[in-house]
């Protein structure tokens, strides 16, 4: 079947602009302006990005096996062993070897396996502070090829200073699955 | 805790709670808190008695269903029951409207005329603020309502009037002042969000920027000692007291609110416990003092009023001070190149002004630390808090909400930027 969601988000659009927006403006009732205003705003955003769902999120869950992968290298190094974390990275790893994997399986092999990075992240503050050190700088360097991709996501959403500087999403989902 | 070197693999410690966030199908308890829930994390950040009270009443009320903006003819009727109660004598109340702006809270202008008890026959635009049932930020119209009156012959405020600050007579907690005239920005600059790096002509910034520098290092050195602030925690100079009660402020939101787990935070939140300043001086703090925050007349380009107190505590003035320096409110001058501070004056003419209008000194680690703090606060409210109130239909602004997630990222990129210049000291 073909899909028809973006149709239906630009139709809204539409009808806001061109039937809902004229009326409220004329009515002077300007909260309801504003809501127009961003309603018109969201749904031009979504109509961007709904084809892109699927990517993202494996995407994303693809840098957070990779993320617990590096925590794991490290703390074998001190011989410490992590199962919960391996499991949870071992689902994660089948949901995305999986081609029949649907997006309620990838929202929940991530939850799961950024709960368990989290949880240990809020519990490595009490560790030896080199395990400490590295696992840490493990995160803030694989956090940041996940938040360079949202801030492509929302780029339309106008929050960026210097919006010219955020790639396009292309560069990132442009190949899903793809390892960068 | 020293890990053992021993032939047998051992595992990480584990913080002693840790509630995963979960699907949006199953029975999340972040949607439905129970008293064992609220009191759990009570505990877990202890923060100031009043934030404490606004933080377990929105947690004790999150499973009561969506949000009902009251209509016109609802708020009128709150309204004359609260002025029947508080005006003896006759009144009037007319231009009765919604008021826009804001992300997280509701303002519904009037006009009142009425016999002032000290002052005789009176009229005034007033305006009545609120929360929704939830926002960006839940906050206390109580210590609203005392900062403004406190600094009312210090700074430009509005005049306040009354306040409910329990939700006696409104649906929700409520304080009323003064309606002042003035613009946030200019009316030229439609494109952006008010307060996020406005445009200010060279003219505007020359006559906007030393009031904005002048009433910061005001509100900084103000004597809060003799004022009524009955519902603001004093921290101790030389502790470490203010900023433990804004970071786990901070950890609590995140806790109560998010709908991912994101371990950038956690990190983030164990450099900022580990790092923290003891206060050397303590002072009033706006609490988001920045532009879109304060009202000028555009003709003179007066600063005609201080708004949005609702974030303000008595702590580190290197809080305020950072916060007008985040990137989020700035822009950049017409080269192109020289970043201005709320869109109104260079970083080092800022600190500079700043220090010789107020007689304190900015230490840079601790400008730093701050930096990272406030930023961290941003991410965590703008993450969670949208996630949570759009989710459940908690407030006026689901719509302006969803869109404010897009601000966590260039936020997260600026927190790790901070904490690469320290990380490896």
């Amino acid at each position: 079947m073909i899909d028809r969601s973006v149709n239906g988000l630009r139709a809204c659009i539409a009808s806001l602009e061109k039937v809902v927006h004229p009326v409220v403006e004329d009515a002077g009732d300007s909260l309801a302006s504003e809501q127009v205003a961003l309603m018109k705003k969201y749904l031009s955003f979504l109509a961007s990005r709904i084809d892109h769902i699927n990517a993202r999120e494996r995407f994303e869950l693809h840098r957070y096996v990779d993320m617990g992968r590096a925590i794991l290298g490290v703390l074998a190094v001190y011989n410490i062993s992590e199962t919960t974390l391996s499991a949870a990275i071992e689902r994660a790893d089948s949901c995305l070897e999986d081609c029949d994997a649907n997006l309620d399986e990838f929202n929940e092999a991530g939850l799961c396996l950024r709960a368990e990075l989290s949880s240990l992240t809020r519990g490595i503050k009490n560790a030896d502070i080199d395990i400490r050190r590295r696992v840490e700088k493990v995160i803030h360097e694989h956090s940041k090829t996940i938040i360079d991709m949202r801030r492509s996501w929302y780029k339309p959403l106008d929050w960026e200073e210097n919006p010219a500087a955020i790639p396009e999403l292309a560069r990132f989902l442009g190949n899903p699955g793809s390892r960068q | 805790m020293q890990h053992s070197l021993s032939t047998k693999a051992s595992r990480l410690p584990r913080p002693g709670h840790f509630y995963p966030a979960e699907r949006d199908d199953t029975n999340q308890w972040r949607d439905n808190p129970n008293a064992t829930d609220i009191e759990i994390i009570r505990k877990m950040y202890p923060v100031e008695d009043e934030f404490d009270l606004t933080l377990s009443r929105k947690m004790r009320r999150r499973g009561s269903g969506p949000y009902h903006l009251p209509s016109l003819a609802e708020m009128s009727g709150y309204l004359k029951s609260f002025l029947d109660a508080h005006i003896s004598g006759k009144y009037t109340v007319t231009n009765e409207a919604w008021l826009t702006g804001g992300a997280s809270k509701l303002q519904f202008g009037f006009t009142l005329e009425w016999m002032d008890k000290s002052n005789g026959p009176a009229k005034e635009n007033i305006v009545v603020r609120m929360e929704p049932a939830e926002s960006l930020n839940a906050t206390s119209r109580r210590r609203e309502f005392e900062i403004i009156r406190a600094l009312a012959n210090t700074v430009p405020v509005p005049r306040t009037f009354w306040m409910d600050p329990d939700g006696k007579w409104f649906p929700e907690p409520a304080i009323l002042y003064g309606f002042v005239k003035g613009v946030t920005k200019p009316s030229a600059d439609k494109q952006r969000v008010s307060g996020t790096g406005a445009k200010f002509s060279p003219q505007l910034r020359a006559r906007l920027a030393p009031q904005f520098i002048e009433h910061l290092a005001a509100i900084h050195t103000f004597d809060w000692t003799q004022a009524e602030l009955g519902s603001f925690n004093k921290p101790r100079v030389k502790s470490k007291d203010a900023s433990i009660w804004q970071l786990n402020r901070a950890r609590r939101v995140w806790e109560e609110d998010r709908g991912e787990d994101i371990p950038l935070v956690e990190y983030v939140g164990n450099w900022l416990e580990d790092n923290m300043p003891e206060l050397d001086y303590a002072s009033v703090l706006h609490g988001d003092y920045r532009s879109g925050n304060f009202l000028f007349d555009e003709a003179s380009a007066n600063i005609t009023a201080w708004l949005d107190w609702e974030r303000c505590y008595i702590g580190d003035r290197h809080r305020d001070i950072a916060w007008a320096l985040t990137s989020l409110f700035g822009n950049y001058a017409e080269d192109g190149k020289t970043p201005l501070v709320c869109g109104l004056v260079p970083e080092q003419e800022f600190l500079h002004e700043y220090q010789r209008l107020s007689g304190l000194t900015i230490d840079n680690r601790r400008l730093h630390y701050f930096r990272v703090l406030n930023t961290y606060q941003l991410v965590v409210s703008c993450l969670s808090s949208t996630y949570r109130v759009s989710r459940l239909g908690k407030s006026h602004q689901d719509n302006l909400l969803v869109m404010v997630e897009g601000a966590v990222y260039p936020n997260a990129a600026e927190l790790l930027k901070l904490l690469e210049e320290v990380v490896d000291d």
